[in-house]
C-alpha cells in the first residue's frame, strides 16, 4: 500500500560512499579475484549459477527466517529436489552441483548422500560392490546417510556401542543396539530423507578358541536399507527419526537410529580393506587404508577454503556497512559542522575487522598449500609410498582446529561490531552464524583433535633430539634440528628494526615459538614422564602455535611466487604484516617465554599494528572484500549489499516483506483475543504447544 | 479454523491430516537404557565427593530481594499453566512466537492480579518464562520515563493510566540511522507557539524510529525522542533530544493514527516473542503537555526552560547497569550448570596412559581450563553485582540526605566499564561453555539456544561496549590529572599519587599473598592511566587514535574492581549471608583462579606495568591447573547453588538429576513434530509430503519460499480493478 514513506530517502546516499571508497584505491579487483578464485574455474561457475538460482522462485531467500523449522526442512528438501533437476536440465557436473548447494547456503538433506555415502562407497567397497551400488547411487534411485556418530559416543569412535554380530549359520550380521546411547545420532539426511545408510558398527566375530564367545574387530562400515522404497517407513527392527531443532543446519534433518537385531546379509560389510570369510567368519585386512587418512586431509583442506569464504563474507559485510555508516563527530573536530565519522575510520572498529580481513588471505593461500600437498602426497601413496601421510594428517588436523575457530569467532566478531543492526536479520548473518557454529565441533573437535599434531611433533622432536647428526628428512626435521643446534641462544627476533618491519625475522620468531613448544612438550612428556591428560592445555597451545607458522610461512611463501601487479602486491604484504603481528600481539607471552621475539618489539606493535591498519590497509579495504566476489544472492544482506543501499533494503525488508506487520492484534491484557476481531481467545496457541 | 497467515495456516494442515508414523507407537526403543553408568548415579556420586552446603550458599548468593523464596512461590503456578510449556517453542516460526509472547504476557498480568504478586514477584515470573515480552517496555522504560521526567500535572495524568495498564506504552529513541549518537537522532519536534502543539516529523529515512521494543505490534503511546526546535529570531534553534509522550495508535482498532507508520521490523538473533518496531511521522501534531518537562520545558510561548541538574539520571542508570550485571552472572551461571553437569556425565576416551573406563569429560584439564574459570566469574561478577547496588544506595544516601554529589562520577565511570566487562564476559563464555559441551551443545536440547540469541545483545544495548569504555577512561583520566596536579581528592586520586609517588613495585608474591593479587591488579590501572593521560594530556594525541588503549584501560579498570570485590567478600571473617569454612576456601579458590586466568590471559601487561617478572609467569600454568584440580570435586555443587531450576533451564543435558540420555530421546522421538510426517525422497516428483501429490506441494513450497505480500496483494488487487 502506497504511503507517505515511499518517498523518503535516508540522509546520506550508501551508493556515492562506496563508490568513492572504491575510487581511492588502485587495487585491480578483477585481478585479485582470478588470483583467489581460479582452483576449479570457481568464479566461472559461480557467475553461470547465481543467475539460474535468483530465476528459480523457490530459490528465494527472502521469506525463509519468518518459516518455522518443519517448514524449513519442507522447503529445504522441495530445493534439493529442485537442484537435482537442474543438475540434469543444465547438464552440470559434479563441481557445479556443489557449487550451487553453496550458493543456496543451507545445508540440502541430501547432502550427506552426495558426500560421505558416496565417498564411503567408492573408498571402501570392493570391486562387486562398488558395481552394484555406483549406479543406484549416481541415479539417485536411492538416498544414503552416514551413520557413524551415536548418543553416547562422537569423538571415540573405538568406544561406538552399535554391533554386528555375523552369524555363520546364516551368513548374515544382525545388527543391533544394546543400548539407548548406542543409538545412531546427528547424522544428516537420516532422520527423514534416507532410504540406505552407511552403519558404523563393531564388528564381532566368532571367537575360534572360545565357544559361543565373539571378538571385536572395532568399528567397521555397512551398508543397510533402512526405509522401504515405496512407502518410505522404517524397515521392520528399525526405530529413526529427526533428532529435533537445533542451532543452525534448521533444514537438514540430523537423525536417530536404533536396530533391534536386524539382519543385513554378508555382503553389507564393505570389504575393500576388511573381509570375513562367509563360512568360517575369520577376519582378514587386506591392503592399506592409509588412503582413507588421504582424503580426509582433503575434506580438511576443503574446510579450510570454505572457512575463508565464510569469514570473507562475514568481514565483506562488516566492512561495507560499517564504510557507510557514521556515528558521532571526531571528538577532536575544530567545530560543530564536521560531519559524523564513518564507523570503520575508528581503530576499536578496525582492530576488530580488519585482522580478520587479513585472516581471510592467510587461511586462501593455507588450503591453496593444502590441496597442492594433498595432491603430491596422493601421487606417492598411489606408488605404494605412505611415509608422508603422517605429516600431512597431523598437519591438516590443527589446520582445521585452528581455522574453523578463527572463522566461528570471526563471524560473532564482526556481527557486534556492527552494533544493533548486527542483530537484525537484516545483516545476513543469523543463518551463517548458527550453520557454522557446529564446525569447531564437527570433522574432529578443536580441541580434540590437536592432540595429534602435539603427538606427531613430540615424536618428531624425540628422534630429532636422539640423532642430530643426519641430513634433515623432512621439514619439520630440519626446523628441530637447527633449533637444537642452537637452543641456548642468547638473542631473540628483532621483529621492527628502526620502525621498519622485518618480514624474514617475524617467519623466524614463528619458528623458533613452535620449534621451542616442541621441545618443552617433548620435555613434560618424554623426558619427565608427565601424564598424557595433564598436558592437555599445553598440548592444545603447541598445535596452535605450529598451525600459525604454518599459516605464516605458507602466506609469506605464496606472496613471493606471485605475480601480482605491484600495487596489489604491497597491499597483500601489508595484510600478511598485519596477520603476523595481530597474531604476535594476541599470544605476546608465548612469543617471550620461548624469547622468539625482543621485547622492545613487542612493546612496539600495538601502535605499529594501528598504523598498518589505519593507514596501508583501511584505505583499500572495500577493494580487498570485493575481490572475494560474493554475489549478494549469497550474502543475503541489507548492511552488506555491493551497491551500499543498506538502510532502502532494511526499510524494505521491514516495512513491506515481514508477514507479521499483516495481523492487528488485540493487545488489551484483559482479552484473552490474540488477533483483533478473530474473537480467537487464544486457543489456537495451546493446539501449537 | 483460525488463521494467523495463509502460509503457516497451510504448514498447519499438513501436520494434523498426515498419518503419524513415529509418535505415539510403542516400539522396542522403550525398553532401552542408556550403557552404564547412569546420569543420577553419576550426579549422586559427584554431590557426594563435596562438604558445601548448597541451601547455606544459596542463601549467601541469593538472598537480596527474596529471590528464592520467591522463585519458590512463582515456580509451581507457571508450571502448572500450558501455555508456559516451552517444549515447542522451538518449533514454532518467528509470527507465531509472537502470538505465543503476546498471549503469555497477558496470562502473567492477570497471574499477577490473581496472586497479589507485586512488581518483584512479576520480574522473577518474566525470568523464569525467559521470554522478553511485548509488554517489556511498558513496565521499563516506559514508566521510568515517566516518573522520572514527567511534572507534577504529568503524573497526574498518565501514571493511572499507566499503572492499570489501561494504555500500553514503549520507548521510541533509537532510529535507523542513529543509536549510540543520541545527540544526532533526526525526527523533530517543532514547537509552533501560535496553535501550542508540537508538530513530530521524519525529514528522511534514516530518522525512523528502530528496534525500539513492544512498538511493532503491541504498544499504543511511545516516548518519542526528537529534537526540540523552538523559533528564536524567525528561525529555529536545535535544543536537542527531547521526551513526548505520544499517543500512536487508536486504542480501540489497535490501527496507527494518520501520519505515522509503523510495524515490526522483522526476525533477528533471539527476541523471537517481542515486537522490535519502526515508526515514521509526517506533520503529526501533538500538545504542548506532551512534552516531558520535570527537569527542562517549553513555556506556552515557545521559551526553552533549562534543566537544573541530570545527576539523578545517572543515578538510576547506575540500577539499571548493576542489575544488567547481575542478569549477567544468572545468564553466565545457566551456561555453566548445564556445562558442569553434562561433562560430569558424559564419558569420553579411556586414559591415555592408563586404560580402564572412559573418563569424565570434565575431568579433562582441557575442559577444565575452558569451564571452570567461567564458573569463578559468575562469582566474581556476583560481589561486584552487590557492591555496585550497595554503592548506589549510599551515593543516592549522600544525595538525598546531603547534596553530596561527589562520588557520582566515580560510580558511573564504574558501572560503565563494568557492564561492558561483564556483558562480555557473559556472551563470549556462554559459547565458550556451549562448545565445550561437543555435539549435543549444538542442539536445541542443550537449553544453550536462548543463551546464544536472546543474551547476545548485552554487549551492544544499554550502551555500545565499545562506545560505553570511554566513559570510564575519560574519568580516570582526570583522576590522573588531578593526582598529577597534586590535588587528590576522589578515592582513587590517592592511588595515583601513590604510583606516581613511588613508581613500580615488583616485589608482589602472588602466589602466596591474596591481598597483593589485589594490589597487582590496582597497580596495572595506575600504569595504563598514566601512560593513556601521557598521550592525550601530555604529547595531546587525538583522542580517536586512542580509543583502542581506551576501551583497554576501562576493561583492566573494571577486572580491577571485580578482583577487589571478589576479595572483599571472601577474605572476610564474616562473609554475610554467613557461609561455613568450606565453602568459603573453595571460594577462595575461585577468586585465585579468576585472578590468575586473566593475569595469564593479559600477562603483556603486568610486565610491561613492571608489577610482574618474567619468572613469576613461569609457574602460572602449573598453579593454575592445580586450582582446576582443587576446584573440580565441588564443581557440581557449586553450579547447584545458583538454584537454577530445570523448567528455566529447559535443558537435558543440564537437568539437575543427570537423566541426560533419556531425556535426549524423549525430545527426539516422542516431541518432535517432524517426525509426524512421512516426506517423499524421490527427485523425480515434486511431491514433499508423501501422498499430498505434486501439484499441491508445488503451490505450497513455492508460496512458503516466496511469502505472498500483503503490499504484492494490494498491487494484484488493484492491477485487476484496472
Amino acid at each position: 500500500m502506497p504511503d507517505f514513506t515511499d518517498d523518503l530517502k535516508p540522509s546520506y546516499d550508501g551508493t556515492a560512499i562506496l563508490q568513492a571508497e572504491r575510487d581511492r584505491s588502485s587495487i585491480s579487483v578483477h585481478e585479485l579475484s582470478k588470483h583467489l578464485l581460479s582452483r576449479d574455474g570457481f568464479l566461472e561457475r559461480q557467475n553461470r549459477i547465481v543467475p539460474i538460482l535468483e530465476n528459480e522462485p523457490l530459490f528465494n531467500k527472502r521469506q525463509q527466517l519468518n518459516l518455522s523449522r518443519p517448514e524449513r526442512y519442507h522447503l529445504g528438501l522441495a530445493r534439493a529436489k529442485a537442484l537435482r533437476r537442474l543438475v540434469k536440465k543444465h547438464g552440470w557436473d559434479h563441481e557445479d552441483h556443489k557449487m550451487a548447494e553453496y550458493l543456496t547456503d543451507e545445508m540440502s538433506p541430501y547432502h550427506l548422500h552426495m558426500s560421505m555415502f558416496s565417498t564411503t562407497v567408492k573408498e571402501q567397497g570392493s570391486e562387486e560392490q562398488k558395481k552394484y551400488w555406483w549406479p543406484k547411487i549416481e541415479s539417485y534411485k536411492m538416498v544414503g546417510a552416514y551413520a557413524q556418530t551415536e548418543m553416547g559416543h562422537g569423538s571415540n569412535v573405538q568406544g561406538l556401542e552399535c554391533q554386528a554380530k555375523y552369524d555363520v549359520k546364516s551368513k548374515e550380521f544382525v545388527i543391533h543396539s544394546p543400548y539407548l546411547t548406542a543409538s545412531k545420532w546427528w547424522n544428516g539426511t537420516l532422520g527423514r530423507t534416507a532410504t540406505h545408510a552407511i552403519v558404523v558398527a563393531q564388528l564381532l566375530l566368532p571367537d575360534a578358541g572360545n565357544n559361543g564367545a565373539f571378538l571385536s574387530q572395532g568399528p567397521h562400515p555397512f551398508i543397510v536399507q533402512i526405509r522401504d522404497m515405496k512407502t518410505h517407513m522404517p524397515l521392520d527392527g528399525i526405530v529413526v527419526g529427526d533428532i529435533g531443532p537445533k542451532y543452525g543446519y534448521t533444514s537438514m534433518d540430523n537423525g536417530y537410529m536404533l536396530f533391534n537385531n536386524y539382519r543385513v546379509p554378508h555382503d553389507a560389510l564393505l570389504s575393500r580393506y576388511a573381509k570375513v570369510d562367509p563360512t568360517t567368519g575369520t577376519f582378514r585386512k587386506e591392503g592399506h587404508p592409509a588412503v582413507v587418512y588421504g582424503s580426509l586431509t582433503n575434506v580438511r583442506a576443503t574446510i579450510v577454503m570454505h572457512a575463508r569464504l565464510v569469514l570473507a563474507r562475514a568481514v565483506t559485510i562488516s566492512v561495507r556497512y560499517t564504510s557507510i555508516r557514521r556515528q558521532f563527530k571526531d571528538r577532536d573536530a575544530p567545530n560543530d559542522t564536521a560531519p559524523e565519522m564513518a564507523v570503520l575510520d575508528y581503530p576499536t572498529v578496525q582492530v576488530r575487522i580488519l585482522p580478520l580481513l587479513a585472516t581471510t588471505f592467510a587461511l586462501h593461500y593455507t588450503g591453496e598449500a593444502m590441496y597442492n600437498l594433498y595432491n603430491d602426497t596422493r601421487a606417492s601413496i598411489d606408488k605404494g609410498d605412505f611415509s608422508s601421510i603422517a605429516e600431512l594428517h597431523s598437519l591438516s588436523s590443527g589446520l582445521k582446529s585452528l581455522c574453523t575457530t578463527y572463522a566461528a569467532n570471526g563471524i560473532e566478531t564482526c556481527r557486534r561490531a556492527m552494533g544493533g543492526h548486527g542483530f537484525g536479520g537484516g545483516s545476513g548473518l543469523i543463518g551463517i552464524n548458527n550453520d557454522y557454529l557446529s564446525k569447531p565441533t564437527v570433522e574432529g573437535d578443536n580441541w580434540m583433535i590437536t592432540q595429534q599434531v602435539a603427538a606427531y611433533l613430540i615424536k618428531k622432536m624425540t628422534s630429532a633430539v636422539k640423532d642430530t647428526s643426519n641430513a634433515a628428512e623432512d621439514p619439520t626435521d630440519e626446523l628441530f634440528k637447527l633449533y637444537l643446534s642452537d637452543r641456548d641462544r642468547k638473542s631473540s627476533a628483532d621483529i621492527i628494526c628502526d620502525g621498519e618491519i622485518a618480514n624474514g625475522a617475524i617467519l623466524e620468531a614463528f619458528r623458533w615459538r613452535a620449534a621451542d613448544l616442541s621441545y618443552q612438550a617433548y620435555h613434560a612428556r618424554v623426558v619427565q614422564k608427565k601424564k598424557w591428560n595433564s598436558l592437555l592445555i599445553q598440548l592444545h597451545k603447541l598445535s596452535n602455535a605450529y598451525s600459525e607458522m604454518i599459516l605464516v610461512q605458507n602466506f609469506a611463501k605464496a606472496l613471493q611466487l606471485s605475480r601480482l601487479s605491484p600495487a596489489t602486491a604491497i597491499t597483500m604484504t601489508h595484510l600478511f604484516q598485519l596477520f603476523s603481528l595481530h597474531t604476535i600481539d594476541a599470544d605476546a607471552r608465548s612469543f617471550t617465554t620461548t624469547n622468539a621475539v625482543t621485547s622492545s618489539s613487542l612493546d612496539a606493535l600495538p601502535n605499529l599494528i594501528l598504523m598498518l591498519m589505519a593507514e596501508k590497509i583501511r584505505p583499500h579495504a572495500v577493494k580487498l572484500v570485493d575481490c572475494w566476489a560474493l554475489p549478494d544472492y549469497i550474502l543475503d544482506s541489507a548492511l552488506g549489499r555491493y551497491d551500499g543501499k543498506v538502510y532502502e533494503d532494511l526499510y524494505d525488508r521491514a516495512h513491506r516483506r515481514n508477514p507479521l506487520n499483516r495481523t492487528t492484534f488485540n493487545v488489551d491484557w484483559e482479552s484473552d483475543e490474540i488477533v483483533l476481531g478473530s474473537g480467537d481467545g487464544g486457543r489456537h496457541l495451546l493446539a501449537k504447544l | 479454523m483460525y488463521i494467523c497467515c495463509s502460509m503457516n495456516a497451510t504448514s498447519i494442515n499438513v501436520y494434523q491430516t498426515v498419518k503419524q508414523d513415529c509418535c505415539t507407537m510403542s516400539d522396542f526403543s522403550d525398553e532401552l537404557k542408556p550403557a552404564s553408568p547412569q546420569g543420577p548415579e553419576i550426579l549422586a556420586k559427584e554431590r557426594r565427593k563435596s562438604h558445601i552446603i548448597v541451601e547455606q550458599l544459596a542463601q549467601h548468593l541469593l538472598h537480596r530481594g527474596d529471590h528464592l523464596k520467591r522463585q519458590a512461590k512463582i515456580l509451581p503456578i507457571l508450571e502448572r499453566c500450558p501455555i508456559f510449556s516451552k517444549k515447542n517453542q522451538l518449533n514454532l516460526a518467528r509470527p507465531d512466537r509472537y502470538h505465543l509472547s503476546l498471549a503469555r504476557s497477558k496470562e502473567l498480568r492477570r497471574m499477577s492480579l490473581q496472586h497479589g504478586w507485586d512488581i518483584e514477584d512479576y520480574k522473577v515470573a518474566q525470568f523464569l518464562v525467559d521470554e522478553v515480552s511485548p509488554y517489556a517496555l511498558h513496565t521499563l522504560m516506559f514508566m521510568t520515563s515517566i516518573r522520572e521526567q514527567a511534572s507534577e500535572d504529568q503524573l497526574r495524568e498518565w501514571m493511572p493510566k499507566i499503572e492499570s495498564w489501561e494504555i500500553i506504552g514503549c520507548y521510541g529513541q533509537t532510529e535507523l540511522g542513529h543509536g549510540s549518537n543520541v545527540r544526532a537522532l533526526e525526527t523533530l519536534a517543532t514547537y509552533n507557539p501560535e496553535t501550542e502543539d508540537f508538530t513530530i516529523h521524519s525529514p528522511t529515512l534514516t530518522a525512523a524510529k528502530w528496534w525500539n521494543g513492544s512498538l511493532g505490534r503491541t504498544a499504543n503511546h511511545a516516548i518519542v525522542i526528537a529534537q526540540l526546535l523552538l523559533p528564536e529570531n524567525e528561525q529555529l534553534k536545535s535544543f536537542g533530544p527531547h521526551q513526548f509522550v505520544v499517543q500512536i495508535r487508536d486504542i480501540k482498532t489497535n490501527k496507527p493514527l494518520e501520519g505515522i507508520v509503523i510495524g515490526d521490523i522483522g526476525p533477528k538473533v533471539g527476541y523471537a516473542g517481542m515486537d522490535n518496531g519502526y515508526m515514521l511521522f509526517k506533520n503529526f501534531k501533538i500538545p504542548h503537555k506532551a512534552l516531558l518537562s520535570k527537569h527542562s520545558g517549553v513555556d506556552i510561548d515557545g521559551k526553552y526552560i533549562a534543566p537544573q541538574n541530570q545527576a539523578v539520571v545517572y543515578g538510576s542508570m547506575t540500577f539499571v547497569r548493576a542489575s544488567i550485571i547481575m542478569a549477567a552472572r544468572f545468564t553466565l551461571a545457566r551456561a555453566c550448570t548445564i556445562a558442569v553437569r553434562y561433562l560430569s556425565i558424559r564419558r569420553q576416551f579411556a586414559d591415555r596412559d592408563h586404560g580402564g573406563p572412559e573418563v569424565a569429560v570434565l575431568d579433562y584439564p582441557s575442559v577444565q581450563v575452558r569451564v571452570l574459570p567461567l564458573l569463578a566469574a559468575t562469582y566474581a561478577m556476583h560481589y561486584t553485582g552487590e557492591a555496585m547496588f550497595n554503592l548506589y544506595s549510599e551515593t543516592r544516601a549522600d544525595i538525598e540526605q546531603r547534596g553530596d554529589l561527589s562520588r557520582l562520577a566515580e560510580l558511573h565511570a564504574a558501572s560503565s566499564g563494568l557492564k561492558s566487562a561483564c556483558t562480555l564476559i557473559t556472551a563470549d563464555g556462554s559459547e565458550i561453555c556451549r562448545r565445550a559441551l561437543g555435539g549435543h551443545g549444538f542442539s536445541a536440547a542443550s537449553g544453550m539456544i536462548p543463551l546464544n540469541t536472546d543474551k547476545l545483545d548485552g554487549p551492544t544495548v544499554e550502551g555500545d561496549n565499545f562506545m560505553l569504555s570511554q566513559q570510564t577512561a575519560a574519568y580516570l583520566i582526570k583522576r590522573m590529572t588531578v593526582a598529577v596536579a597534586g590535588k587528590p581528592s576522589e578515592r582513587i586520586d590517592l592511588q595515583f599519587a601513590a604510583y606516581l609517588k613511588e613508581g613500580p613495585t615488583s616485589n608482589y608474591d602472588i602466589y602466596t599473598n591474596d591481598a597483593d593479587i589485589v594490589r597487582l591488579f590496582k597497580e596495572r590501572v595506575s600504569y595504563l592511566t598514566y601512560k593513556v593521560y601521557e598521550s592525550k594530556i601530555v604529547k595531546k594525541q587525538p583522542w580517536t587514535s586512542l580509543m583502542v588503549q581506551l576501551h583497554r584501560l576501562a576493561m583492566v579498570h573494571s577486572e580491577s574492581i571485580m578482583v577487589e570485590n571478589f576479595y572483599k567478600a571472601v577474605f572476610t571473617n564474616e562473609p554475610s549471608p554467613p557461609i561455613d569454612d568450606t565453602a568459603r576456601g573453595v571460594l577462595q579458590d575461585l577468586f585465585r583462579l579468576f585472578s590468575f586466568t586473566i593475569i595469564e590471559a593479559k600477562s603483556t601487561e603486568f610486565i610491561l606495568s613492571g608489577a610482574l617478572k618474567i619468572p613469576h609467569l613461569y609457574n602460572l600454568a602449573p598453579k593454575i591447573q592445580e586450582l582446576l584440580s582443587a576446584i573440580r570435586p565441588h564443581a557440581v555443587r557449586l553450579v547447584d547453588a545458583w538454584s537454577i531450576p530445570d523448567y528455566l533451564l529447559d535443558s537435558s543435558l543440564g537437568r539437575h538429576d543427570g537423566d541426560v540420555y533419556n531425556s535426549l530421546w524423549q525430545k527426539a522421538h516422542l516431541e518432535n513434530p517432524l517426525n509426524m510426517t512421512t516426506f517423499n525422497p524421490d527427485f523425480r516428483t515434486e511431491e514433499i509430503v508423501m501422498g499430498e501429490g505434486a501439484e499441491i506441494a508445488r503451490k505450497r513450497i513455492e508460496d512458503m519460499a516466496l511469502g505472498v505480500y500483503w503490499h504484492e496483494q494490494m498491487l494484484a488487487n488493484s492491477k485487476a480493478r484496472l
